[in-house]
C-alpha cells in the first residue's frame, strides 16, 4: 500500500482500525444468518475479511481460526497468477481450487476487488464450505486419492462482471452438486458479504480521505508487528522440535503421516521448519501451502500475543519453511479432502516443541481431529446429509484442567448439531449424548474429556467415517499422561458387530447403531501430585471411572462399546 | 390524592419516582441495601412521603434473579432429563468463542454432574411416544432429591416442546413428593426447540425462583404491614409487567427487569411525543445501552444469553458495548491510543472524583475540556479536582507527544466513534438508516455524548428527557402488563387454516394470562408474530402477522424484511415456518403527561470557558429549568445529576413537558 504523507491523529488510526474490524464482523454476521448450510451458520466453517489492493489484512472476522490466513493468501495467489490489471469494478470473483486455495474444494472463496474513484484500493471477500461440489460421492469422501475425485474445481473465474451474473457460469456450477439450491443460496450469502466489505471500506475513505486511511494503515500494522517482535524476543533463543504420526495417510494404516515441527527462535524472529515432515499422501491428508502457512499463523497466534486483532502487520516475524512435495505443499494432483489432520497436528507440535520455554501459554495435546460422521439417504439420488464434526477433550496446562467436549483446535465458534435438529430434520435418532468418563488422561491437572454420542438408522444410509489420533492420542506434558483415543462401532440390527474408524459410504440397513467416543486431552505434571480435592471431586462427580448409570450408583453401566 | 410508584433497584442507588393524578412527578434517590434489598425500597418509599394508603399502582424493576446468577448464590438446583442425555448441559455446544486461547474454559454451569438425574423416557420429533415415562424410575429420583437436600428442580426431557406430557407427568409426581421445591419445566418456561438452549433456561429458571418468591413475597408482606393495597407489579425483561405472584412462577421472565425501564420510558416517550422511531442509549459509568424503537414498539429478540449461558426468554433488545464516563484513557508501548472497555467503576473512579482514581478516564476528558463546568455546581455533585485530571491526561498525553487537551480531544473522538458504532450495529446493519431517528439520551453521561453521536451519524433531533437522573423508574410507571407466549410450529407448507388454528390456540392461552391478572378483554391486545426463514436456513426472522393476511402476503412481508436486513431475498424460494408468538398486552391507565413546574427565568447562571471542535470558546452556563426560549450553542445545561452540551451550530429547546431538545442549526448539516 502507498503511503501518502498524510498523518492522522492517534485517534484516527484506532478509528480506521477498528472500523475495518468492525466491517468484517458485518459481513460474518450477515454471512451466518443468511447462509443455508448448518456448516457455515453452526459449524462455522467459514472466514471473512477486507485487504488492501495486495491481498494484505486490514480485518477480519474468521468463523475458523484455521482460516486466519488462507483468505488473504488466496487474494494474493489469484493477484500474483492473473495481476492487478484484470480487475475491474463491480466483479466478483470465485475459486475452490486447493492449490490457490490451500484447503478442499469444498471451501469455496468468493472476492471483490474494491474501487475507490476509479482506483483499485483494496478487496473483501470471503471463504465458506458448501455442502457438495460435486465429488464422487455425497457427504465427505474418505478415500480419494487425487483431487479429481473430490468435486469441481474452480481456479479463479469471473462470476459476476461489472454487478451481472454470468447466469451460465453459476448454472454450470450448480449442475455439478447434488445440492444445487443451498450452494447457491451460500453463494449468495457471500456474494452479500463481499458488497457490505466494499460498503464499509468506501465509508472509511469517504470519512478520511485515502491518503489519511493508507497511513493509519501503516501505522497499525508497523505496531502489530512491533508487539509480535517484543513478544518472541522474550522467548529464549534456541531450536525445538517435536514430532508426532497420523494413524495413516488416509488410505493405508502402513503408512502413516510423520509429522516434524523445527521452531527456532532468534531473537525476534521465528522460524517453524516442517523439513523431515511425510512427502505428499496418496490418500487425501494434504493441504496447500496457503492452508499450511494459515494453520501454522494460528498456532503462532495461540503462543503470541493471543488477544491482540490480526492485522497486516501480524506474522511478519514468522517464516515458515515447507518441503515441496510434502503433504504440506503437494502437487497440483494431490487429493486434499482432509487437509486438517496434519495440520492441527503440526500446530499441537509447534505447542509442544515449545511449551518449556513458554509454559504459561502452552497446554498438553487436545483433541486434534475433527472427526466427522457423516450420514446420507443409502437408496436413490440423495436427498438429505448429516454431517457432523465432533468435540473431544483439550489439554491440561500449568494452572487449569483441560476443557471437555470442546471442539477441536482449527474451529472457534463452531456449534454442535442439537439432536433435536438431527431427528427433525433426518431420518436418525440419537440416543446417547454424554461425557466420556476416564478420557481424560492423568495429570496433576487433568485432560479434558471427550463424549459419547450414538446414532440409530431410522431408514437406510451409507455411512461415511473418518476418525484419526488412534496410535498418537493426544499427549501429556511434564508428567501428564496421554488422552484416550476415539473408538466407533458399527453394529447392524443382526447384532453383528465391528470397530471401524475410516470408511467411505458404508451402506446401512434402518436399525443399525452407530457408537462414537471421542477422544480426551493430555494431562499436566505427574497425577499423583493431583490436589487430593480435585482427585475425590472427579470422582464424586464420575469424571475418571467408568460410567455409572447416574440414577443406580452400585451398578456399572454396560455401554455396548466397553 | 392517587399516587403511583415506580422503584428501580440499581447496582449503587435505588430510583423512586412518584406521579399523582396532576401528572407531577417526585424522585427519590437512596442507597442500595445489599444484600436485603427491601429495605432499599422501604427507605425510598419512607422518603417519598407518600401515604402508602393513596398509592393505586406499585411498580418494581428489579436486579434480585440476575444479581443471585451472576454471583452464583441461586438456589441448590436438581436437573432431570432423558436417559442417555444426562450430560447435555454440561456438554454445551462445544464452541470456542475465545479461539486462540489454548486454555478456553467454558462457562460456569448452575449446577454440577451430581445434581442431574436421568429418567427413562422418549419422545421422537413429532411428539410420539418411543418410550414410556417410567414412573418408578422417578420416584427413585425423587427420593435422592430429597437425599440430596436440592431446593428446586429443573425437568427437561427431549422434544417436549411438540408433546409435554411426559413432563408435567414427571412434575406431577415429584410435587407430591417434594412440596417444598420449586419444580420448573422445559415445556412451560421455553417450549421451543434445541435441547441444551431449553435446558440451560430451565435451570437458570429454577435457579433463581425460590429467590424471587421469598424476595417478592416479603416486599408484599411489608407494604401490606404498612397498609398498602395496591397491586405490586414487577417489570420483565420483554419490556412490559406481570404481577408479583405470577413473577414468582415465571422468573425467568424477568432476568432483565432492571434495565429494561429506559427502554420503556423510550417508547413511552415516542408515543407521547409522535417522535415513532427512536434510537434510546443510556450512558454510564461503564456501559453504553443501546436499544430501538420502531414506530413506537421497542425492538425484542427471542433469545440472549448471560456469561454465556443462553436464555430462551423474550427480551427488549438492548446492545451493550463497554463504554461510558468511567472508561480508562491510556497508550500503550507502542504509541497506541487506548479507551476502556476497562473501567475505573465508582472505587477509584476518574482522577476528577479524587476518590485515589490514578489513570484518566472519559469523565477527566470532559473535565479537562471544561464540559462539566467544576464550580458552578448543582444538588450534592462532588467537587471536581481540574488540576488532578489534567496532570493524569499530560502524564498519558506526553508519552506520544499530545497536550492534556489533545489527549481529551482524541479520547472523545475514539470513545464517541465506539458508542456510534455500536448504534450502526443495530441500525445500519439492518439496512435502517440513523439518521431518519430521533436520539433519546439519559443516563449520568448522556446529555454529554448526545450531540457528538448525532453528528456522527447525520441524526438531527436529540431528545434529552425530563427526569434524565431516574428516567429507568420513570419508564417503569409507564409499562403496561404484557405476555409473550409461543409455540413451535415447523410447517415447510404450512395452510392458512393450519397457522389459523394455532393462533387461535396461542391466543387464547395469552388471553387467558392477562385474564388471570384482572384484564378485560376490551382492554387486550394481541399481536401475533411468526418465525419464518428460507426451507433449510437456521435462523429465522419475527414477522409481525397483520390483521387480514394470507400466505402469500406474509411471504412477501418475509422477503421484503430479509431484503432488509442483509441486502438480498430470494423471492423464488420455499418459505418455512419455525414458530409462532402471541405478545398480549394490556396498558395501564396513561398517566398525566407531566409539564415543567415554575415559569423559566430566561437567564443563564454564568458562563465557563468549554472546548468544541478541538477551541476553547466563551460557553453559556444553563441550568435546565431556566431556559425559555430556544437558545444556540455553545452552552452548557446542568440539572441536579447530568450535564448536556449544546455544541456551537446547535440549538437547545426546552419543551413543555420540561425535556430538552436539540436540533442543528439551518437544519441539515
Amino acid at each position: 500500500m502507498s503511503v501518502d504523507k498524510a498523518i492522522p491523529s492517534p485517534a484516527t488510526v484506532e478509528i480506521v482500525q477498528h472500523a475495518f474490524i468492525a466491517g468484517a464482523e458485518q459481513m460474518r454476521r450477515n454471512l451466518y444468518r443468511s447462509a443455508y448450510s448448518p456448516v457455515i451458520y453452526e459449524a462455522k466453517d467459514c472466514s471473512v475479511g477486507i485487504f488492501d489492493d495486495h491481498g494484505q489484512l486490514l480485518g477480519q472476522a474468521p468463523g475458523l481460526p484455521f482460516f486466519l490466513g488462507s483468505l488473504g493468501g488466496t487474494i494474493q495467489a489469484v493477484i500474483e497468477m492473473k495481476g492487478r490489471e484484470i480487475f475491474e469494478p463491480e466483479d466478483i470473483w470465485i475459486v475452490n481450487d486447493s492449490m490457490i486455495c490451500g484447503s478442499h474444494l469444498n471451501d469455496v472463496t468468493v472476492f471483490m476487488p474494491i474501487f475507490i474513484e476509479g482506483v483499485l484500493r483494496g478487496f473483501s471477500g470471503a471463504k465458506a464450505h458448501w455442502n457438495d461440489v460435486g465429488a464422487k460421492d455425497a457427504g465427505y469422501v474418505s478415500d480419494s486419492t487425487n483431487i479429481f475425485q473430490e468435486g469441481l474445481r474452480i481456479g479463479p473465474t469471473r462470476l459476476w462482471r461489472h454487478g451481472v451474473l454470468d447466469q451460465q457460469l453459476l448454472d454450470l456450477i450448480a449442475l455439478n452438486s447434488r445440492f444445487p439450491g443451498s450452494l447457491v443460496g451460500d453463494l449468495h450469502s457471500e456474494v452479500a458479504a463481499c458488497w457490505t466489505g466494499q460498503d464499509r471500506f468506501a465509508s472509511i475513505v469517504q470519512r478520511y480521505g485515502w491518503p489519511t486511511v493508507a497511513s493509519a494503515v501503516a501505522q497499525f500494522c508497523s505496531r502489530a508487528e512491533a508487539d509480535d517482535r517484543a513478544s518472541v524476543r522474550e522467548i529464549p533463543d534456541g531450536t525445538y522440535c517435536a514430532a508426532s504420526d497420523l494413524d495413516s495417510d488416509g488410505l493405508n494404516e502402513e503408512r502413516p503421516v510423520h509429522v516434524e515441527v523445527t521452531v527456532t527462535i532468534a531473537g525476534d524472529q521465528m522460524i517453524v521448519d516442517l523439513e523431515g515432515s511425510s512427502e505428499q499422501s496418496r490418500g487425501s491428508i494434504n493441504s496447500g501451502i496457503v492452508q499450511t502457512r494459515s494453520a501454522i499463523q494460528q498456532a503462532f497466534k495461540f503462543l503470541v500475543n493471543p488477544q491482540a486483532p490480526v492485522t497486516g502487520g501480524s506474522f511478519r516475524n514468522l517464516e515458515v519453511r515447507v518441503p515441496r512435495g510434502s503433504c504440506f505443499d503437494p502437487t497440483s494432483e494431490a487429493a486434499c479432502l482432509h487437509y486438517g489432520p496434519h495440520l492441527m497436528l503440526a500446530m499441537d507440535l509447534m505447542v509442544r516443541a515449545l511449551s518449556s520455554v513458554l509454559p504459561q501459554r502452552a497446554a498438553a495435546g487436545h483433541v486434534g481431529d475433527s472427526w466427522n460422521v457423516t450420514f446420507v439417504n443409502g437408496v436413490g439420488y440423495p436427498r438429505y446429509l448429516c454431517g457432523e464434526s465432533l468435540v473431544g477433550g483439550w489439554g491440561a496446562w500449568d494452572g487449569g484442567d483441560g476443557e471437555s467436549a470442546l471442539i477441536h483446535s482449527a474451529a472457534g465458534d463452531f456449534k454442535n448439531t442439537p439432536v433435536e435438529t438431527i431427528e427433525h430434520r433426518y431420518p436418525l435418532r440419537v440416543t446417547r449424548h454424554a461425557l466420556r468418563a476416564g478420557s481424560g488422561g492423568a495429570g496433576r491437572f487433568r485432560g479434558g474429556l471427550g463424549i459419547e454420542r450414538s446414532y440409530e438408522t431410522l431408514q437406510p444410509s451409507l455411512l461415511s467415517l473418518f476418525f484419526e489420533r488412534t496410535k498418537n492420542p493426544s499427549w501429556g506434558i511434564a508428567g501428564g499422561g496421554a488422552g484416550a483415543c476415539p473408538r466407533v462401532r458399527v453394529t447392524l440390527p443382526n447384532h453383528e458387530a465391528q470397530d471401524i474408524l475410516r470408511v467411505n459410504a458404508l451402506p446401512l440397513p434402518a436399525g443399525a447403531v452407530v457408537d462414537v467416543l471421542t477422544g480426551g486431552g493430555g494431562g499436566w505434571g505427574p497425577p499423583d501430585s493431583r490436589a487430593t480435592k480435585h482427585a475425590d471431586e472427579d470422582r464424586r462427580l464420575g469424571l475418571v471411572e467408568p460410567q455409572l448409570d447416574p440414577n443406580q450408583e452400585d451398578e456399572s453401566y454396560d455401554s455396548t462399546i466397553r | 390524592m392517587a399516587h403511583r410508584i415506580a422503584i428501580d433497584i440499581g447496582g449503587t442507588f435505588t430510583d423512586l419516582v412518584c406521579t399523582d393524578d396532576r401528572g407531577i412527578s417526585r424522585t427519590i434517590k437512596v442507597l442500595s441495601t445489599p444484600p436485603a434489598l427491601v429495605n432499599g425500597v422501604l427507605d425510598a418509599l419512607a422518603g417519598s412521603e407518600v401515604p402508602l394508603q393513596d398509592v393505586v399502582l406499585f411498580v418494581h424493576g428489579t436486579t434480585q434473579g440476575l444479581n443471585a446468577l451472576l454471583e452464583r448464590r441461586g438456589a441448590h438446583v436438581a436437573l432431570v432429563t432423558t436417559a442417555g442425555f444426562r450430560d447435555t448441559y454440561l456438554i454445551g455446544r462445544g464452541h470456542r468463542p475465545d479461539m486462540y486461547n489454548l486454555h478456553y474454559r467454558k462457562p460456569e454451569p448452575l449446577l454440577r454432574r451430581d445434581a442431574i438425574f436421568e429418567v427413562p423416557e422418549r419422545l421422537d420429533a413429532s411428539g410420539r411416544i418411543v418410550l414410556p415415562l417410567a414412573e418408578d424410575e422417578v420416584a427413585a429420583v425423587g427420593k435422592r432429591i430429597i437425599s440430596g437436600g436440592f431446593d428446586a428442580v429443573a425437568i427437561c426431557f427431549l422434544h417436549s416442546y411438540t408433546n409435554a406430557v411426559h413432563e408435567r407427568r414427571a412434575q406431577q409426581l415429584l410435587a407430591t413428593q417434594l412440596p417444598k421445591c420449586a419444580i420448573v419445566t422445559s415445556s412451560e418456561v421455553a417450549p421451543e426447540w434445541r435441547e441444551y438452549e431449553r435446558t440451560s433456561t430451565t435451570v437458570m429458571s429454577a435457579y433463581i425462583t425460590p429467590i424471587m418468591r421469598n424476595y417478592l413475597g416479603e416486599l408484599k408482606r411489608q407494604l401490606s404491614l404498612r397498609g398498602m393495597g395496591a397491586p405490586v407489579y414487577v417489570t420483565e425483561s420483554n419490556g412490559g409487567v406481570m404481577s408479583a405472584d405470577l413473577a414468582g412462577s415465571r422468573a425467568i421472565a424477568t432476568l432483565l427487569s432492571g434495565p429494561v425501564g429506559g427502554v420503556i420510558g423510550a417508547r413511552t416517550l415516542a408515543n407521547l411525543l409522535g417522535e415513532k422511531d427512536l434510537i434510546s442509549v443510556d450512558v454510564g459509568g461503564t456501559s453504553f445501552d443501546v436499544s430501538l424503537i420502531r414506530d413506537g414498539d421497542a425492538s425484542v429478540r427471542p433469545e440472549f444469553d448471560i456469561q454465556g449461558l443462553p436464555v430462551l426468554a423474550t427480551a427488549t433488545e438492548i446492545h451493550t458495548v463497554g463504554a461510558g464516563g468511567g472508561s480508562i484513557i491510556s497508550v500503550d508501548p507502542n504509541g497506541r491510543l487506548r479507551v476502556g472497555p476497562e473501567s475505573a467503576g465508582a472505587e477509584p473512579g476518574p482522577v476528577s472524583y479524587g476518590h485515589g482514581g490514578m489513570v484518566p478516564t472519559i469523565t477527566d476528558a470532559h473535565v479537562v475540556l471544561g464540559h462539566i463546568p467544576a464550580d458552578q455546581r448543582l444538588g450534592e455533585t462532588l467537587d471536581l479536582d481540574v488540576d488532578a485530571a489534567t496532570e493524569a491526561m499530560g502524564r498519558m498525553g506526553s508519552q506520544i507527544a499530545l497536550s492534556p487537551t489533545a489527549l481529551a480531544v482524541q479520547a472523545l473522538e475514539v470513545v464517541n466513534f465506539r458508542m456510534a458504532e455500536a448504534i450502526r450495529e443495530l441500525t445500519v446493519e439492518r439496512g435502517l438508516d440513523p439518521a431518519s431517528f430521533t436520539l433519546c439520551a439519559f443516563g449520568g453521561a448522556g446529555g454529554l455524548h448526545a450531540a457528538a453521536l448525532a453528528n456522527e451519524l447525520g441524526i438531527k433531533r436529540v431528545l434529552l428527557p425530563a427526569l434524565q437522573g431516574s428516567f429507568s423508574a420513570w419508564g417503569m410507571l409507564q409499562a403496561g402488563i404484557r405476555h409473550d407466549v409461543i409455540r413451535s410450529f415447523f410447517r415447510t407448507a404450512a395452510s392458512a387454516e393450519d397457522v389459523r388454528q394455532a393462533l387461535t390456540a396461542l391466543e387464547a392461552r395469552a388471553a387467558a394470562l392477562l385474564a388471570s391478572e384482572g384484564v378485560r378483554e376490551a382492554h387486550m391486545r394481541l399481536q401475533p408474530s411468526a418465525d419464518l426463514r428460507y426451507s433449510g436456513q437456521e435462523y429465522a426472522l419475527t414477522i409481525g402477522i397483520p390483521p387480514s393476511w394470507t400466505i402469500d402476503s406474509l411471504a412477501e412481508i418475509f422477503h421484503e424484511r430479509y431484503r432488509e436486513r442483509y441486502g438480498h431475498a430470494s423471492p423464488g424460494e420455499q418459505i418455512e415456518f419455525v414458530a409462532l408468538r402471541v405478545a398480549a398486552s394490556a396498558a395501564f391507565e396513561p398517566t398525566v403527561v407531566p409539564t415543567a413546574d415554575a415559569p423559566p427565568s430566561g437567564e443563564p447562571i454564568g458562563t465557563c470557558s468549554a472546548h468544541f471542535d478541538g477551541r476553547a470558546v466563551r460557553t453559556a452556563v444553563w441550568r435546565r429549568s431556566d431556559i425559555g426560549e430556544p437558545l444556540e450553542g455553545p452552552a452548557l445545561v446542568l440539572e441536579q445529576t447530568a450535564t448536556t452540551l449544546v455544541p456551537p451550530g446547535w440549538e437547545v429547546r426546552r419543551t413543555a413537558q420540561a425535556h430538552l431538545l436539540l436540533t442543528p442549526l439551518g437544519g441539515r448539516r
